[in-house]
């Protein structure tokens, strides 16, 4: 096992040095010479080859690309252009309230998902289930965007219960604060929702047919306990990967989700600096967002291979 | 024979509908996508306009219907490039084995490690967005699935005994792999390619979204409704209409894939678990 996890770490560590060598080579054709973003359009040729001098723009690609790396090492991500701050605080900010946002996304996305596959396995092919599908095949097939405007039309505006965006201040009330979270969370829900109750269903479908839960009704145990104890707890293995899986969508999603309901997070952030041909600032964000990405997949993988000693490096075919 | 799935049926006849009304636009809709009208703006749907007017005066329906064509075009078109890269490029990795397939499988290894709407901005942020680029950068984007997909469809085939008597007959390694092992390897990569088209109908509709996609005042969905946000309480039906479209274009190729599946897949219905 520490065998596995060290490859793994391994691994990634190399992605990630990859990683950020495909970043800093596709952000340097970005059009817009960063001299002249600094400089303003209005500069005179010899204040942007200042510029240039000054920041080592004419230097050789590979030195720049070090002088990056080794900053960040550092933690120095470098300077943002358009806020004239550091990159680091802003990404650190930023990177806080995307994860309150997506951490309460995940908690309602597992439990609510797990909940809805064990019914629908349960009441496999009545009503509610064919209810449960329709409504996760509904939530998969709309873009995260419209869910949220549609959110916005008839909760923000039309009853006029929640904020339509924002993330309020530090000065509102904890309840204020939590109003503006509902509206993103309830869209990136049902958005990611029907990959984990699908699985739960079918995985649950298959462990109530097993020997070991007829027995466990045999003996007499109450339903309840024989579905959510002995059941379910069989049947999460599958879930845990599509899980995973789901880090990926929810990354991918919160950056929609932010636009959409301007939530000062990473995702937005991002789209700024993309927009402001930012440079450091897309890269630092690019970096660090890839970056969590890919933890989050190891700490699935990690779990799996946990929960289920068969699995090990090398022999799976993915 | 077993009779066609339901999904099969009401996926297909969406698909084929959403596929007229994308081909007909021009002869169907009342006005041209981007006529623009300044004494009627923001007009709410009526006979005169079904689905009312944007901002600009511009008939809400006709735009929809001419976005039905953009959004087909990055489907299919993004998943024909990924197809087009991805299945070369797993055939090779499968069949030769060895460091190049080592290396592809690395290559796919850090593409797979973005989240696909950060590979998707990457590749735009390299140039200025527009669509054909955005349909290039979610193409490229589902590579690595595609060539793992072949690699692994090609590495069970190789071993066969045709192939093998390909090899003892002399022939050329690029015949083996289009003519004896490609015609094989179709099935699963057809219905993961099925699963892709929606995925990138999503993914490009993100882009555009964000700004990263189609340029005004181009009538891509993703853009029409981003365009429409700032006017959602005066005029919600601007960006509902593409939002609906969306979702039945959706819904209609997911279903038909699924009905594909079920009905191409036996196994599948024996076990109707999943």
């Amino acid at each position: 096992m520490i065998g596995y996890i060290v490859q793994r770490l391994f691994a990634i560590l190399v992605i990630l040095v990859v990683m950020s060598m495909l970043i800093f080579g596709v952000t340097q054709i970005l059009p817009g010479n960063v001299a002249y973003v600094i400089a303003g359009q209005f500069a005179t040729p010899d204040v942007v080859h200042a510029i240039e001098l000054k920041l080592g723009l004419n230097d050789p690609i590979y030195v720049q690309y070090w002088r990056w790396a080794s900053g960040i090492l550092r933690g120095d991500l470098g300077q943002s252009l358009v806020m004239e701050r550091p990159v680091g605080p802003i990404i650190a900010d930023a990177l806080g309230a995307s994860a309150i946002l997506a951490s309460c996304s995940f908690v309602f996305v597992a439990t609510i998902g797990i909940t809805l596959g064990v019914i629908a396995a349960v009441r496999q092919n009545k009503a509610v289930d064919h209810g449960i599908s329709i409504f996760t095949y509904v939530g998969i097939s709309v873009p995260e965007f419209f869910w949220g405007i549609v959110l916005v039309i008839v909760f923000a505006r039309y009853l006029d219960w929640l904020p339509p965006g924002g993330r309020g201040d530090a000065s509102d009330s904890l309840l204020t604060r939590i109003s503006y979270l509902v509206l993103p969370t309830a869209t990136l829900t049902f958005t990611l929702i029907a990959h984990v109750s699908r699985m739960t269903r079918s995985s649950m479908i298959e462990t109530l047919r097993t020997q070991y839960v007829r027995n466990a009704r045999a003996k007499g145990l109450p339903e309840r306990v024989v579905i959510w104890r002995h059941a379910l707890r069989n049947a999460l293995l599958p879930t845990i990967t599509v899980l995973a899986v789901d880090i990926g969508w929810l990354i991918g999603g919160i950056v929609v989700v932010e636009t959409v309901f301007s939530y000062p997070g990473l995702g937005r952030l991002m789209i700024y600096a993309l927009e402001r041909h930012d440079l450091p600032l897309i890269q630092g964000s690019i970096l660090i967002i890839t970056a969590i990405y890919c933890s989050a997949n190891l700490l699935a993988d990690l779990l799996y291979a946990f929960v289920n000693p068969k699995i090990r490096y090398g022999n799976a075919v993915r | 024979m077993p009779r066609l799935p339901m999904k099969l049926w009401i996926g297909g006849t969406i698909v084929v509908l959403l596929i007229a009304l994308a081909a007909f636009a021009p002869l169907i809709a009342p006005y041209p996508f981007d006529g623009m009208s300044l004494l009627n703006r923001f007009k709410p749907p009526s006979a005169q306009f079904w689905f009312g007017t944007d901002e600009y005066g511009r008939d809400v329906l006709s735009r929809t219907l001419y976005g039905a064509r953009l959004s087909l075009i990055i489907g299919f078109g993004a998943t024909l490039i990924s197809l087009v890269i991805g299945v070369p490029l797993g055939l090779i990795a499968g069949f030769k084995r060895g460091r190049i397939d080592e290396w592809l499988m690395r290559g796919t290894d850090v593409l797979m490690s973005f989240p696909p709407i950060m590979l998707g901005l990457l590749v735009l942020a390299a140039t200025t967005p527009s669509l054909p680029k955005a349909v290039i950068a979610v193409g490229i984007v589902y590579v690595p699935v595609l060539v793992r997909i072949t690699r692994s469809v090609t590495l069970d085939l190789v071993n066969e005994e045709f192939i093998q008597a390909a090899h003892a007959r002399g022939e050329r390694m690029s015949y083996i792999l289009a003519a004896e092992i490609l015609p094989n390897a179709w099935p699963p990569i057809v219905v993961e390619a099925s699963l892709r088209i929606t995925f990138a109908i999503l993914l490009g509709a993100a882009l555009s979204f964000v700004g990263m996609g189609a340029q005004p005042p181009s009538s891509d969905w993703g853009l029409m409704i981003a365009e429409a946000r700032p006017f959602i309480d005066r005029a919600p039906w601007i960006a509902l209409a593409p939002g609906f479209a969306m979702c039945i274009t959706v819904i209609g190729i997911n279903l038909l894939g699924d009905g594909l599946r079920e009905a191409l897949d036996p196994r599948l219905q024996l076990s109707r678990a999943g």
